[in-house]
C-alpha cells in the first residue's frame, strides 16, 4: 500500500494544470500521478502537427524529468488507475498496487469511439487522440500508405487531414453535415476556411458518411452512404469524444454522461475531485449541465481542481463556446454563440473576402455575445473580454469591428 | 521587483514607445529610417498605444500572476518564469494557435507580422531601462520598483522578514529606530509582505487603491 496526500490519476492537460497549481500553493504535501500513457504529459492538439513533420515528441513533451523531480512530484507512466474504492479512499493501479490517498482528482480524460459498421476492426483504423496513435500513422506512411480518408469536419478531424496532406498522402475528408465545422463556423467562414483547404489538397466531400470499410486484415478501400467506393490505406475516426467512465462505473461516484462535478469541481464524495473531458458541468450558456471535451476547458478545469484541492476556493463560472485555430496561415476565432436564433439580436460584419478577411459580431441588447474572425484577429482577445464581463458597446459599436484593440474595458 | 507601470493622465499618444519598441525588437537597422518606413513595420512591436474613448492608452503586457495566455496555451510555449515572475514564449513551441491572442483580455499578446508565432512584452531585460520607458518623453510610462514602504508607519516588528520567501528582507538600525530594508535584487513583487504587514507600512506600488480609482474615473470620465 502507498500513501499520498494529492493522488492525480490521469496526465492531460487537466491533470498537469492541476498538480502543477497545488505544488504553487502547497509546498510539502506529496502528490502522485499516475497515468495509462507511457509518455509525460504532452500537447494532445499537437499530435497532427507531429505526423506532418511540424513538431518532435521531444517538443510536444510539456515538462522534462526534471521539472517534476524539482516539484517533487511522483509519476506513474504505464500504470493508471483501474479501481475506484472512494470510501475506503482507495485506488488500485493496473499493476495490482494500491494507493491511499488524502485527495484525489480524476482527470481521465475522454474516449473516442469508431461506430459500429463491417469491417470496423480492420489494422489501419485509428482514432486521433493519443500520441501513440501519431506515432503509428506515421510507421503506416512509412510503409508506404498513399491514401487516407478521414470522417468527421470538426477541429480534429481536419488538423488530423492537414498533418496527413502535409506528410504527402493524398487526403479526403467526409463530412455528414453541409458545411466543415458547423460548431465552430458559418457558411460564409466555413467557405473560406473550405477555399484554403482545397487548395492546399485536402479534398472535403459533404453530406455523406461512410457505410462500410473494405478488406482482409487491413484497410484497403471505404464504401460510402451514396454508394461510392474508394481505396484507402488509412482510415481516422474524428467524430466527437465522450467521457471515459470505464472504471468509474461500479464506484460510488456520481456519473451521468460525464462524472458530475458542482462549480468547486468536486463529486458527490467530499474529498474527490474531477477535471477535464471526463466532468460533465453546469454550463450557464447552454442552460443545462453538460460534457465538453475541449481543451481550454479542460486545461482551466484543472487549475480551478488544484485550488480547490490546497483549500483555496475557486469557482469554475462555466464556459462558453470559443476556440482558435489555424490552417494554412489562415487564422481563425469563433468565441460565444455565432448562430443566434430567435429574439433579438444584431449582427454586424466586415468582410474583404478577397483577402480572405472576415469578421462578423453579434449583439444581443447592445452587448457581444458572440465574434467570428477570419484572416485577421488581433482584437480578438479584447473583444473576448467584453463578452465575458458583458459590457454593453453602446455607442461604442463602430469601434467593434475596426482593426484596434479598442480598450472599452478595462 | 521592477515592473513597467502607466501613468494614464501623463499620455499623449506620442507613441515613441511603440517605435522604441520596435527598434529594440527588430533585426533592421532602422537606425536611419525615416518615420514614414517606420511606420509600415509597426506591426512588429509590443506595445500599442491606442484610444480609450478620447483618452491615448497604451496597451502592454502586463505579467499576470494568473495569466490568462499561459492557462490557454496548448503547446506550453507560453510560460511563467518563476525566477522573474515575467510571462515568457518559448518561439520554438509556439505553433500560431492564437489561443492566448484570444485569451488576453488586455491585448498584450499579439501575433507577429507574418502571422508565425506571437509577440508580448519581454521587458527588455538585457538593458537597465526598458526601451518603451526609456523613450517616453512624459514619463506616462515608468520602471519601478512595486514594492513601497513608509517608515513612519513601520515599528520594526520584523514580520515582513519572516513571511518573505525569498529572504530579500532585512531589519535594519536606523537613527529613526529599527526598519526593514528589502534587497532589491531579491525582491520578486510577491506581494505577501505588503498583505502580512499588520501596519501597513509595506505596499505594494501597482495596486495601491488610490492609484486604481484614478484609473477608473478617468476611463469612465472619457466617454
Amino acid at each position: 500500500m502507498e500513501k499520498c496526500k494529492y493522488l492525480i490519476v490521469g496526465n492531460g492537460i487537466a491533470g498537469l494544470r492541476a498538480a502543477d497549481t497545488i505544488r504553487q500553493e502547497d509546498k510539502i504535501g506529496s502528490i502522485l500521478m499516475v497515468t495509462e500513457e507511457p509518455y509525460l504529459s504532452y500537447s494532445r492538439p499537437l499530435i497532427s502537427y507531429l505526423i506532418g513533420g511540424e513538431t518532435t515528441v521531444d517538443k510536444m513533451i510539456y515538462y522534462p524529468q526534471e521539472w517534476y523531480d524539482k516539484r517533487d512530484i511522483n509519476i506513474k507512466l504505464n500504470n493508471g488507475a483501474v479501481k475506484f474504492e472512494p470510501i475506503a479512499n482507495k485506488v488500485v493501479l493496473k499493476d495490482g498496487t494500491e494507493v491511499e490517498y488524502e485527495k484525489l482528482l480524476i482527470a481521465t480524460g475522454g474516449k473516442s469511439k469508431i461506430p459500429d459498421m463491417p469491417g470496423k476492426d480492420l489494422d489501419g483504423i485509428y482514432t486521433f487522440t493519443h500520441l501513440d496513435t501519431s506515432l503509428k500513422i506515421i510507421e503506416k506512411i512509412k510503409s508506404g500508405a498513399k491514401r487516407a480518408f478521414v470522417i468527421g469536419g470538426g477541429l480534429v478531424g481536419l488538423k488530423a487531414a492537414q498533418g496527413l496532406v502535409d506528410a504527402g498522402l493524398d487526403v479526403t475528408v467526409v463530412i455528414a453535415s453541409n458545411q466543415i465545422m458547423s460548431q465552430l463556423l458559418d457558411e460564409t467562414a466555413a467557405s473560406i476556411v473550405k477555399r484554403r483547404l482545397d487548395r492546399k489538397g485536402v479534398r472535403v466531400i459533404l453530406n455523406t458518411s461512410i457505410s462500410e470499410v473494405v478488406g482482409k486484415d487491413k484497410v484497403e478501400g471505404i464504401i460510402l452512404e451514396s454508394g461510392d467506393e474508394h481505396d484507402c490505406d488509412i482510415l481516422i475516426f474524428a467524430k466527437g469524444v465522450a467521457p471515459d467512465l470505464k472504471y468509474i462505473k461500479g464506484s460510488e461516484i456520481k456519473f451521468n454522461e460525464g462524472i458530475l462535478v458542482e462549480k468547486h469541481m468536486r463529486t458527490n464524495i467530499p474529498n474527490v475531485w474531477a477535471a477535464g473531458d471526463c466532468t460533465e458541468t453546469y454550463e450557464e450558456s447552454f442552460g443545462k449541465t453538460t460534457t465538453n471535451l475541449v481543451w481550454p476547458r479542460a486545461s482551466e478545469q484543472g487549475r480551478i481542481a488544484g485550488f480547490n484541492m490546497v483549500g483555496i476556493p475557486r469557482e469554475y463560472r462555466g464556459w462558453f463556446w470559443m476556440n482558435s485555430f489555424q490552417f494554412y496561415g489562415l487564422s481563425c476565432i469563433s468565441v460565444g454563440n455565432i448562430r443566434p436564433s430567435g429574439g433579438q439580436f444584431e449582427v454586424m460584419i466586415n468582410q474583404n473576402l478577397r483577402e480572405g478577411i472576415y469578421r462578423k459580431v453579434i449583439l444581443i441588447d447592445d452587448k457581444i455575445t458572440g465574434a467570428l474572425f477570419v484572416g485577421k484577429i488581433t482584437t480578438i482577445g479584447t473583444l473576448n473580454g467584453l463578452i465575458k464581463k458583458e459590457v454593453s458597446v453602446k455607442g461604442h459599436k463602430e469601434d467593434v469591428l475596426e482593426d484596434k484593440l479598442a480598450l472599452l474595458m478595462f | 521587483m521592477k515592473t513597467i507601470l502607466v501613468d494614464f493622465e501623463k499620455c499623449v499618444g506620442c507613441r515613441l514607445c511603440e517605435r522604441a519598441c520596435l527598434k529594440k525588437h527588430s533585426t533592421d537597422n532602422l537606425e536611419e529610417t525615416v518615420v514614414s518606413e517606420i511606420e509600415k513595420h509597426l506591426s512588429k512591436q509590443r506595445v500599442h498605444v491606442e484610444l480609450a474613448g478620447t483618452r491615448p492608452y497604451p496597451l502592454r503586457c502586463r505579467h499576470c500572476d494568473d495569466a490568462a495566455c499561459v492557462t490557454a496555451c496548448m503547446t506550453g510555449a507560453m510560460h511563467i518564469d518563476y525566477e522573474t515572475g515575467m510571462v515568457n514564449v518559448d518561439y520554438d513551441k509556439c505553433i500560431a494557435c492564437w489561443m492566448c491572442v484570444m485569451n488576453c483580455p488586455y491585448g498584450g499578446v499579439l501575433p507577429n507580422e507574418d502571422y508565425t508565432h506571437v509577440l508580448k512584452c519581454d521587458r527588455c531585460l538585457d538593458i537597465d531601462v526598458p526601451a518603451c520607458v526609456d523613450a517616453c518623453p512624459k514619463d506616462a510610462l515608468v520602471y519601478e520598483e512595486v514594492e513601497m514602504r513608509d517608515d513612519n508607519l513601520c515599528v520594526g516588528c520584523g514580520l515582513c522578514v519572516q513571511v518573505c520567501p525569498f529572504n530579500a528582507i532585512t531589519m535594519v538600525q536606523t537613527d529613526r529606530g529599527l526598519k526593514s530594508r528589502t534587497n532589491r535584487d531579491l525582491c520578486r513583487g510577491c506581494s505577501i509582505c505588503a498583505s502580512s504587514c499588520p501596519y501597513g507600512a509595506i505596499f505594494m506600488n501597482y495596486t495601491t487603491s488610490d492609484k486604481l480609482a484614478d484609473q477608473i474615473k478617468e476611463v469612465i470620465n472619457s466617454f
